[in-house]
């Protein structure tokens, strides 16, 4: 198929930069690109593309990886940090394909390799404008978003906290109420308080198991499950409910066991606690949350994260959030 | 998590993405697996950790113990800022051996012997 029967949208609106130390190899894309009716750039090295990106707001960078000075992947962190919605595609010699997996993990939008095909670029091109569609449309929403509210009850047999924490926080980042950089940390610290609820609320297990000898992690993880396996432990389950509007987020998080007394809590940092491997779930949640509550019986925890810049800050204008929090 | 032998002193085990629950257990695997007659020092390369949590930190002190217990050394280098944070705010930057880089971590652990 004609790579030009790719194009669906309008070229011109996008703008390229190609970063090579081959001149040939810019000069051949720059043609096809231009040629494709797309405005393209190009720099023959990682400083003098970083230079160009400061100066102007492209829409994509390709970059080969195996560069003299800068490399594609340390121009990628850099462009990251300084620019995270830019977009960057990767080219990649077959013997470098370790780099071009780890391209990816560090946020470029695909990896081609050598020979060039120019399909391959066009479909990452068509990718970019279907999530620039995406990301307007959303971020059209976001101006008139009001809150959304979500409860869960899931037995603890079905309950995946790594993905679930992960599914939990990503509309922080949709309304932009958490910064990107900062996503992470509030997914780990409802992971933290997931984990509580399952391994000590409904299963009951005591985290000081699994360091007190070498065979202690196998131990916690046999009993834990056993305990899956057991109807009276497995059954108990996990109830998450969130609200979250434009300026503030509220997680509650509930289990079916005895609770603990939240106020016997100790500060894990003191010198006599510092070498303790166990008791600093809790402490990881309160550095990044606002707010972190407990019911009386210690069974539910409530994690409050604010806005720093709220967009909504008159209650009036939404009456539905302020009731139901 | 990948892990580099060499010449039966050293051992480096590499772990990335977060340091939860379940990776601590593979990390914990495979300390396990290194140590042994003449080997007892683990370097770990933290470049590709992106968050630690509760049970990463746990598992950290218990590996730090374990290896002191036997004489050896446990380092861990090239830890991003995210992480650094947590061991900052959590104060383990004051028990663990913490390096830049791996070529720090090696004459780290050679002024130790020393």
């Amino acid at each position: 198929m004609p790579a030009a029967l790719h194009l669906s949208k309008k070229p011109s609106l996008l703008h390229f930069l190609v970063v090579d130390d081959n001149p040939t190899i810019t000069r051949l894309i720059e043609l096809q690109m231009t040629k494709a009716g797309y405005r393209c750039d190009t720099a023959a090295n990682g400083e003098n593309a970083l230079e160009k990106i400061n100066r102007t707001d492209f829409d994509l960078v390709i970059s080969d990886i195996s560069m003299p000075g800068m490399t594609g992947l340390e121009l990628l962190k850099a462009i990251k940090q300084k620019k995270p919605q830019l977009q960057v595609l990767i080219i990649t010699g077959h013997a470098t394909i370790d780099n071009a997996v780890e391209a990816l993990r560090l946020g470029a939008i695909n990896f081609i390799t050598k020979p060039i095909r120019f399909n391959e670029v066009f479909e990452t091109i068509n990718k970019i404008l279907d999530l620039k569609s995406r990301k307007k449309a959303i971020r059209t929403a976001s101006k008139y978003f009001l809150y959304e509210s979500r409860h869960f009850a899931i037995p603890t047999r079905e309950l995946y906290v790594s993905d679930l924490a992960t599914y939990l926080t990503e509309p922080l980042e949709q309304i932009s109420l958490v910064d990107p950089t900062c996503i992470i940390s509030v997914t780990m610290a409802i992971y933290e308080a997931l984990v509580n609820a399952v391994e000590h609320g409904n299963l009951e297990l005591d985290s000081a198991v699994k360091f007190t000898d070498s065979s202690g992690m196998a131990a916690f993880k046999n009993l834990k499950e056993n305990r899956l396996k057991d109807p009276l432990f497995a059954s108990r389950k996990v109830t998450i409910k969130s609200i979250i509007d434009s300026s503030i987020a509220r997680f509650t998080i509930t289990d079916e066991g005895a609770g603990f007394d939240y106020t016997a809590l100790v500060d894990p940092t003191s010198e006599s606690r510092i070498d303790q491997t166990h008791g600093r779930g809790i402490f990881l949640i309160r550095q990044i949350f606002d707010e972190v509550r407990f019911n009386a019986s210690g069974n539910s925890i409530s994690l409050i994260l604010r806005s720093k810049n709220p967009l909504i800050t008159d209650p009036a204008l939404n009456p539905a959030v302020v009731q139901k929090f | 998590m990948d892990t580099n032998s060499n010449r039966n002193t050293y051992s480096v085990i590499k772990v990335s993405g977060n340091l939860d629950g379940h990776r601590s257990d593979e990390l914990m695997n495979a300390v396990e697996k290194q140590i042994g007659p003449g080997n007892v020092d683990i370097l770990v390369d933290f470049e590709k950790v992106d968050y630690i949590s509760s049970m990463g930190i746990g598992t950290l002190i218990s590996l730090y113990r374990d290896i002191r217990e036997k004489n050896g050394q446990f380092i861990l280098y090239g830890i991003r800022d995210s992480v650094k944070e947590i061991f900052d705010r959590t104060h383990l930057n004051k028990r663990l051996i913490i390096c830049n880089t791996q070529d720090e971590a090696m004459d780290t652990l050679r002024t130790k012997h020393n």
